[in-house]
């Protein structure tokens, strides 16, 4: 069957290979896995995954890079009602205003 | 009642005065093709984040959405493909071949333009068509 455009744009060996040869730094953090990584990192995480917060939690850094090599398709995600806190850095009372009256509109927040 | 965002609601609703991500990821990736996919899957299992896959947001488990995860976001994969004539073992006939973002709304338009039926998920000629993944052909 034939694939959309969407399938025919993957990530290979080679594609991670030039990479490296470009210099990107990290670049092993979007490498396949391999059996030997597989058990390097067996028990050195306790079964346990990192979260927000972590002293191993992805720097600002890395997640630009990742974001890069994604061609921007990152999001940092907000809540959708941040506007009306100060937490996220993005309060703005209009935007806030708009929200707050249309929180029950269905078509509003789809 | 984490996952429904009830975290940060709109001060109207709510008489807290914080606003945090609750049960939701810290970052998603809008995904418009396969590598963006390997790159997200890699990176959370090199890394050892939790990882997540959503695409509208409809399961009733919340297994679409999760604390502190990379979330793979698949809504805009929404491509089309109609098969005038596919076969495999037990079936030859038309096909459609489907990106999995692509919502039963979108099919019905597809299917009407080509002049073929199509159940998607449950509905009234599932008696006599059966459920849409009764009639899937393959996986991909």
């Amino acid at each position: 069957m034939d694939l959309f455009t969407a399938e025919t744009a993957q990530l290979t060996d080679d594609v991670l290979a030039n990479l490296t040869s470009l210099q990107l730094s990290n670049i092993t953090l979007f490498g396949f896995d391999t059996p030997e990584a597989s058990k390097a990192k067996r028990g050195l995480f306790d079964g346990c995954k990192t979260y927000p917060g972590d002293l191993l939690w992805p720097s600002d850094l890395v997640w630009k890079v990742f974001n890069l090599l994604t061609g921007g398709a990152l999001i940092k995600t907000k809540p959708y009602a941040s506007p009306c806190y100060d937490d996220f850095g993005n309060y703005n009372a209009a935007k806030c205003a708009v929200i707050d009256s249309n929180w029950s509109n269905n078509s509003y927040l789809s | 009642m984490l996952y429904e965002g009830n975290t940060c609601l709109p001060p109207s609703l709510s008489s807290s005065d914080s606003c945090t991500l609750g049960g939701h990821p810290a970052y998603a990736v809008a995904v418009t093709a396969v590598y963006q996919i390997q790159l997200a899957i890699n990176f959370a299992r090199n890394l050892n984040l939790r990882l997540v896959i959503k695409n509208t947001g409809h399961d009733f488990n919340a297994k679409s959405t999760g604390a502190g995860a990379l979330s793979i976001w698949t809504h805009k994969l929404k491509s089309i493909n109609y098969i005038q004539r596919y076969s495999d073992s037990t079936y030859t006939g038309p096909a459609i071949k489907l990106g999995s973002g692509v919502q039963a709304y979108e099919v019905y338009a597809a299917a009407k333009q080509y002049g073929v039926t199509i159940v998607g998920g449950e509905g009234q000629v599932s008696h006599w068509l059966d459920l849409s993944f009764n009639n899937c052909r393959d996986i991909c």
